[in-house]
């Protein structure tokens, strides 16, 4: 046996077996080390068996009987005790009309998400007496700048052929 | 009431007859605080806590099974109790016993019940600063003298976990008593 047996079995010396015993015992013939640990083993099971002949008592055992007699009572009141919200919440009528609440209620929630859900319809304007989308009338605007920045390059064009024509007069 | 045995009061007690739960709880009263008392280091908190127990004991009477004895599973609701009391209550703190405990002790006499009841103490508190499954083995087998099969159904775990947790716990035990106690360090001669 070596030192790493010897001082996993000595913990439970009293639990081995006679042969374990013995080999634990020609062990620490042969080493000083475990034998040092053992002895403080044994010292830390004569001290333990010391304070376990200390055992604390109950002050008054009758009062603590009867503490616990009234915590059973108390609780078997609470088990036996009628629930007033209880039986008002099984009266027929009113679990009726509160099913059908929560179901109106359910339903204005659901139409509610839904039409916030939906994606806004282009606003219509009115030029002229034609009624026209926003998307046509984004067109007719996009058509205007369009006309616009046309014009202007033509007079860039024409201006810049006056002073050609200028230049070479 | 009295001639019953612990079975037949549990039927009656089943029978939500108070007076025979009420003789279990006078059978068994002693046991449980002791145990509390032992987790907890405390009298009033052990007190609290072991009647707890009984009033657990009696709301979950109809799930005791007849396989177990009475007192082990009186001894697995105390024990989950005050472990959880313990988590809850943070009582868990690393204590340095040995600044608490300044003067190095000899070992005491066993006449002297207070030396005894103050040794007691040092051990319950230095069993405090175990893991919790460290300090319940260690009390249930150590103090208690329980055997490992029923601190198996106790504790809901395995002989290897038991004898884990006992090696651990015993070695730690062991450095907190020879700290308090300076135990000097002498080898044992044996006779092969």
């Amino acid at each position: 046996m070596n030192c790493k047996e010897a001082k996993s079995l000595m913990v439970f010396y009293e639990t081995c077996t006679l042969e374990e015993q013995s080999a634990i015992r020609k062990h620490f013939s042969n080493c000083a080390a475990c034998s040092i640990i053992f002895s403080g083993i044994t010292e830390q099971k004569e001290i333990i068996e010391q304070a376990k002949n200390w055992t604390p008592e109950i002050s008054d055992p009758v009062v603590f009987t009867n503490q616990v007699m009234a915590g059973l009572s108390k609780r078997n009141e609470r088990k036996t005790r009628p629930n007033i919200f209880g039986s008002i919440f099984q009266w027929s009528p009113l679990q009726t009309s509160l099913a059908g609440c929560s179901v109106f209620l359910a339903l204005t929630f659901v139409i509610e998400f839904f039409s916030m859900s939906k994606p806004l319809q282009p606003q219509s304007i009115v030029r002229n007496g034609v009624t026209l989308s926003s998307n046509q009338e984004q067109l007719i605007q996009a058509k205007r700048t369009r006309t616009a920045r046309f014009s202007l390059e033509k007079v860039i064009q024409q201006e810049n052929t006056v002073a050609l024509f200028k230049i070479q007069e | 009431m009295h001639d019953l045995t612990e079975h037949e009061l549990i039927e009656k007690a089943l029978q939500e007859n108070p007076l025979a739960f009420r003789y279990l709880v006078e059978k068994h009263q002693k046991m449980t605080y002791r145990l509390a008392y032992r987790f907890l280091n405390n009298p009033d908190d052990a007190k609290d806590i072991s009647q707890e127990a009984f009033i657990r004991i009696w709301k979950n009477l109809n799930k005791y099974k007849a396989e177990i004895k009475f007192s082990t599973w009186l001894y697995k609701i105390t024990t989950n109790l005050c472990l959880d009391f313990l988590k809850s209550k943070h009582h868990r703190q690393t204590r340095n016993l040995t600044t608490e405990f300044r003067e190095p002790r000899t070992l005491i006499t066993p006449e002297n019940n207070l030396e005894q009841q103050e040794l007691a103490a040092f051990i319950h508190q230095a069993a405090q600063s175990l893991t919790p499954k460290q300090q319940a083995v260690f009390i249930l087998r150590d103090l208690e003298d329980l055997p490992t099969e029923e601190i198996e159904v106790a504790l809901g775990i395995g002989s290897g976990a038991i004898k884990s947790n006992l090696y651990h716990a015993r070695r730690a035990m062991q450095q907190k008593i020879s700290q308090w106690y300076h135990i000097p360090a002498k080898p044992i001669q044996y006779e092969l």
